[in-house]
């Protein structure tokens, strides 16, 4: 069993406080990933944990022992380095048994275990060379070796990723989520893309100048994003969002976007909404919300007719950018859907997967 | 019309607009090779080789400027090492005086990780842990013979002072404390420099290297002994060879603090061949004696180097 558990998490550089009293818990043999903007603290909460870092302020626990005083040495955890940190002058094998040698394993043990570790990650041929023999993702296993031999409680990751080119970067984290389900090991990951968080976590943690924004499966953040800054950081391209007003309609809700656009929430949300009528708002809603409606009827008053400014061709599907009440708004069409600039196009907001924020606080309504 | 194949296409769209002096571009590389290396190597040749040739000839016959040469066989190199005293001194002051490059690496090493640390002011130790060594040998000498005089050095009192001494000492004028109080003087004045070299050489390890050592469970001992002494052997190295060059060749500093005095306490080989030289005028047998040392200083040089790997110096990180 491990388990971590952030109690109120603060941590200030002198004067300046850039975590501010963070909660979170990782349930056993769960993968988590931060994810945020530079500089959000991200990597500091990571190295609090791992305990290269000292807390100002709030405990970290692993399973049951709370580890604020612990050295890094005694909290059995792994870490991968962004740059990998592994030891020049050693060869891979030795790379990997450095950690062995300390906690009292003999020479078989140690020569086992590595060589189990090599074969789970492909490098048992590299075993004698240097780390400066090595290409970026040889390097890379390497590291992650590192980490496994020792069978920790909890690895920890820091944008393991982020110096490698963009096809490896994909098959690398194929393969970090392979081992993760091979040995399955409480983790902690760190990275700034969204599109790695998504694909690797079990949970994810959305982190914003030093706060935490929301908690939840790639699922939930992405489809009920907590916050606009949630809503705008997950996808790609993120979600829509728009100023906008909602209004009493005849027989029901309605939001305005624009003086000639006023979509019409659904019965089902009616309810959540009901004390918002007169306020401003911001109205959400994802790119593949967006649908194509060539023929739709004209008397449809969700219909919305723009020019194309901008086409993306992406391939399976193509990106079209048109603007309501002078914002940018892009949705995801099918291809070939609209071939030129300044084409008109109709699209129908897809209601039923429309947000909604408080435009004071950003948070969800 | 002849046709072209896509080669010679090729070819014909990179041929070179002028034919190059030199045809093969190993040709050219090695000739500028030597070119560039023509300057220094006509300074090597005219004030390092020639001489040394000519003491290795002279070594070999009786020459006084005014007599006419004549073979003398190993008759020299017989006198220095079955006859000469002052010879074996010199011999054995030089080895223990070669000690002041290993005691001020590790006394440097210890400075450098000092003020390679989190301490305040760091920068101010560092200048003035430096400032020794751009000091002209000559007024470091005049400096540490003050320090060390009889009645008015600064250590003399300190000790009296304190009240651990009745008597001054003697520092440079007594056999047992001479050499050893001319080595201090040279000690210090290198301490700055090698510490420069060292705190480079450790700057140059990536701190994620001691993050990781820890979380792999390495305490500080063991962190210093697997990850900083390994990275730095080149850098321990470099002084180490630079040390022994400078002890070789600490001429001015013992000229300026004892002359190789008391009696030959503090001669080394260096000052041995110029006593035996331009006091003495046995020009033939202060070549010999430059010879043996060289042969000396050559071993000692290529042992250091090959003890460290033949990287001696290399600065490099992944
Ligand atoms: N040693 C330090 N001293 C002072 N401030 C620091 C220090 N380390 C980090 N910070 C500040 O703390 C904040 C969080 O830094 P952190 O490294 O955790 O960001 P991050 O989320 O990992 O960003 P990135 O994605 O760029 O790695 C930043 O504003 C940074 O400037
Ligand atoms: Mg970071």
């Amino acid at each position: 069993m491990a388990t971590v558990t952030l109690n109120s998490l603060y941590k200030n550089y002198g004067e300046t406080e850039v975590v501010h009293g963070i909660d979170l818990e990782v349930g056993h043999q769960e993968f988590v990933v931060l994810v945020g903007p530079s500089g959000c603290g991200k990597s500091t909460t990571l190295r609090m944990v791992a305990g290269l870092e000292d807390i100002t302020r709030g405990e970290i626990w692993i399973d049951d022992t709370c580890v604020n005083e612990l050295e890094p040495q005694h909290r059995d955890i792994a870490m991968v380095f962004q740059d990998y940190a592994l030891y020049p002058h050693m060869s891979v094998f030795q790379n990997m048994a450095f950690s062995l040698q300390y906690r009292g394993h003999d020479k078989s043990d140690i020569r086992r275990r590595v060589l189990a570790a090599a074969d789970i990650l492909n490098i048992s041929e590299l075993l004698e060379r240097r780390p400066k023999q090595l290409s970026g993702g040889q390097r890379q296993r390497v590291a992650m070796g590192r980490a496994i031999v020792r069978d920790p409680k909890v690895f920890l990751f820091d944008e393991p990723l982020s110096n490698l080119d963009a096809k490896l970067r994909v098959s690398m984290r194929g393969e970090i989520k392979k081992l993760h389900r091979r040995v399955a090991t409480t983790s902690i990951y760190v990275t700034h893309d969204q599109v790695e968080a998504m694909t690797l976590a079990d949970r994810i943690v959305i982190m914003n100048a030093g706060n935490i924004e929301q908690i939840g499966t790639p699922d939930e953040v992405y489809s009920k994003p907590a916050s606009v800054f949630v809503a705008g950081f997950v996808g790609s391209p993120t979600m829509n969002l728009l100023p906008a007003e909602l209004t009493a309609a005849d027989d029901g809700l309605a939001v305005r976007l624009d003086n000639d656009i006023a979509l019409r929430i659904p019965e089902t949300k009616r309810q959540r909404y009901a004390n918002y009528v007169g306020q401003p708002v911001v109205f959400g809603l994802r790119p593949e919300n967006i649908l194509w409606s060539p023929n739709g009827a004209a008397q449809n008053d969700a219909l919305i007719r723009r020019t194309a400014e901008e086409i993306e061709p992406l391939g399976s599907d193509t990106l079209v950018f048109f603007s309501i009440g002078g914002r940018e708004v892009v949705g995801r069409l099918p291809p070939n859907s609209v071939r030129r600039i300044g084409e008109t196009v109709s699209v129908l907001p897809e209601m039923d997967a429309m947000q909604l924020f408080d435009p004071a606080s950003g948070k969800a309504i | 019309m002849a046709t072209t194949t896509p080669e010679e296409a090729i070819a014909g769209a990179l041929r070179r607009p002028r034919k190059p002096l030199i045809a093969k571009r190993r040709h050219r590389q090695v000739v500028l090779t030597y070119l560039f290396l023509i300057p220094a190597a006509t300074v090597f040749i005219l004030y390092r080789l020639i001489p040394l040739g000519w003491n290795f000839v002279l070594s070999f016959q009786f020459w006084s400027p005014t007599a006419p040469a004549e073979f003398a066989g190993l008759y020299h190199y017989e006198e220095m090492f079955l006859f000469d005293d002052v010879f074996r001194d010199a011999l054995k002051n030089t080895l223990i005086y070669m000690l002041t490059a290993p005691i001020g690496i590790i006394m440097a090493l210890g400075l450098a990780m000092l003020v390679n640390s989190q301490i305040r002011s760091r920068g101010l130790y560092r200048t003035l842990i430096f400032l020794s060594y751009p000091l002209m040998t000559v007024g470091v000498g005049i400096i540490w013979r003050w320090l060390y005089d009889e009645k008015v050095g600064l250590f003399n009192f300190i000790l009296r002072s304190l009240g651990l001494i009745d008597e001054p000492i003697a520092f440079l004028e007594s056999f047992s404390t001479a050499l050893a109080s001319v080595m201090a003087a040279a000690i210090w004045q290198i301490l700055g420099f090698f510490m420069i070299i060292l705190l480079t050489g450790l700057q140059n390890i990536p701190e994620h290297l001691y993050e990781a050592a820890s979380i792999d469970g390495a305490n500080r001992w063991r962190q210093f002994y697997r990850i900083t002494l390994p990275l730095l052997r080149p850098s321990i190295f470099l002084c180490l060879i630079i040390g022994i060059i400078a002890s070789f060749t600490s001429f001015d500093l013992i000229f300026v603090m004892t002359n190789g005095g008391p009696g030959h306490a503090t001669e080394l080989l260096i000052t041995y061949i110029y006593r035996s030289a331009f006091q003495l005028s046995q020009f033939d047998y202060a070549g010999a004696l430059t010879v043996v040392m060289f042969v000396f200083f050559i071993t000692i040089a290529i042992l250091a180097n090959f003890v460290a790997g033949g990287d001696a110096g290399k600065v490099d990180i992944n």
